[in-house]
């Protein structure tokens, strides 16, 4: 009986863990602003990375005005908390798609990041 | 002697069969984007438990899961030109297996709640796997390591754990009922045949996909 209902607890908590939702929304924060990604498409364009096409990532972070960039490490968050943190050559060579998913051509998918939603940064 | 010669044959037989699942499986539900690593974790465990349960030899599941990243090198296309993450990843739940069952309690607790043991392990088999790898992989990788990602990370780490849970509690239900077939019990010409055959066949398998 006891593991009849361990069995039912676990049931639920993975039928809570398998519903993901992405967060749709044609606005990402970066660095503490709030920017359209249909302008930043507009103010950027797209380029090509490992298949994917997206808007560069260095491109996002000079629109929001960041100053130096280059010292720099940015931390890419997504909607369910997933957060990968780069420096500036790495930003370098990123793209941000158009559903969300920051792709970098360079390094293992474990840094990709899916459904970004927040840009920050720190000191390098 | 013989049942040294049994457990070597068994550990390729099961890790190929391991490694052989990742490539396939594996990559089909990654494609679906389905929770890949909590399902690939608890067929992992499931194996890890039924060998331990016929053979009782600690190390033999670590075995297995180096055999079973040996079949990531055949796997490139999938994993995104880091082959050595992708290797960690199936070590580290080899490693953890082993670890776990180095304590006596949870020994006792394994032999005696098949269905609550096996969500305990397959969460910390996945958990410790994912947090392992979250370390190891910028290691391996030009990126830096950044001890606030892995701190930010450990919540979801931990709720995408109980997927592994709920999944291993039934893999290693079933995995408990299937040990009352003891495959090293078989006569010795037909299980060296058997196991030699299947270990040959998952690497043709992985080596033509």
């Amino acid at each position: 009986m006891k593991e009849l209902i361990a069995a039912f607890v676990l049931l639920s908590l993975f039928v809570g863990c398998v519903s993901q939702e992405t967060s749709g929304s044609d606005e990402i924060v970066v660095a503490g602003g709030v920017l359209s990604i249909s302008e930043l498409s507009t103010a950027c364009g797209h380029v090509e990375a490992d298949g994917h096409s997206g808007i560069p990532l260095d491109c996002i972070v000079i629109q929001a005005g960041v100053d130096n960039p280059e010292d720099l490490s940015f931390t890419l968050v997504g909607s369910d908390g997933y957060q990968k943190t780069f420096n500036w050559e790495d930003m370098l060579q990123g793209v941000l798609t158009d559903d969300g998913l920051a792709v970098f051509p360079h390094l293992p998918k474990a840094f990709w990041v899916k459904d970004v939603v927040e840009v920050r940064y720190g000191g390098g | 002697m013989v049942v040294d010669k049994k457990s070597i044959l068994a550990i390729l037989m099961f890790g190929s069969l391991w490694g052989l699942l990742e490539c396939t499986f594996g990559a089909f539900l990654h494609t679906l984007h389905l929770p890949a690593g909590a399902v690939m974790a608890s067929i992992a465990l499931s194996l890890m438990v039924y060998t331990r349960r016929i053979y009782q030899r600690s190390g033999m599941q670590f075995s297995m899961a180096f055999i079973a990243s040996l079949f990531k090198l055949l796997n490139l296309g999938f994993i995104g030109g880091c082959v050595w993450c992708a290797m960690l990843a199936i070590i580290a739940e080899g490693l953890i297996f082993e670890l776990m069952l180095l304590i006596p309690l949870m020994v006792r607790f394994h032999e005696t709640h098949s269905l609550l043991s096996g969500a305990f392990l397959g969460y910390a088999t996945y958990s410790g796997g994912y947090v392992l790898t979250e370390v190891f992989t910028p290691l391996l990788s030009s990126a830096g390591f950044f001890i606030s990602d892995l701190i930010a990370l450990l919540p979801l780490i931990f709720v995408r754990g109980f997927n592994a849970a709920f999944l291993s509690s039934i893999l290693v239900f079933i995995a408990f009922r299937l040990s009352s077939f003891d495959l090293s019990h078989l006569r010795d010409d037909l299980y060296y045949a058997l196991t030699s055959t299947i270990t040959l066949l998952c690497w043709f398998i992985a080596f033509i996909v």
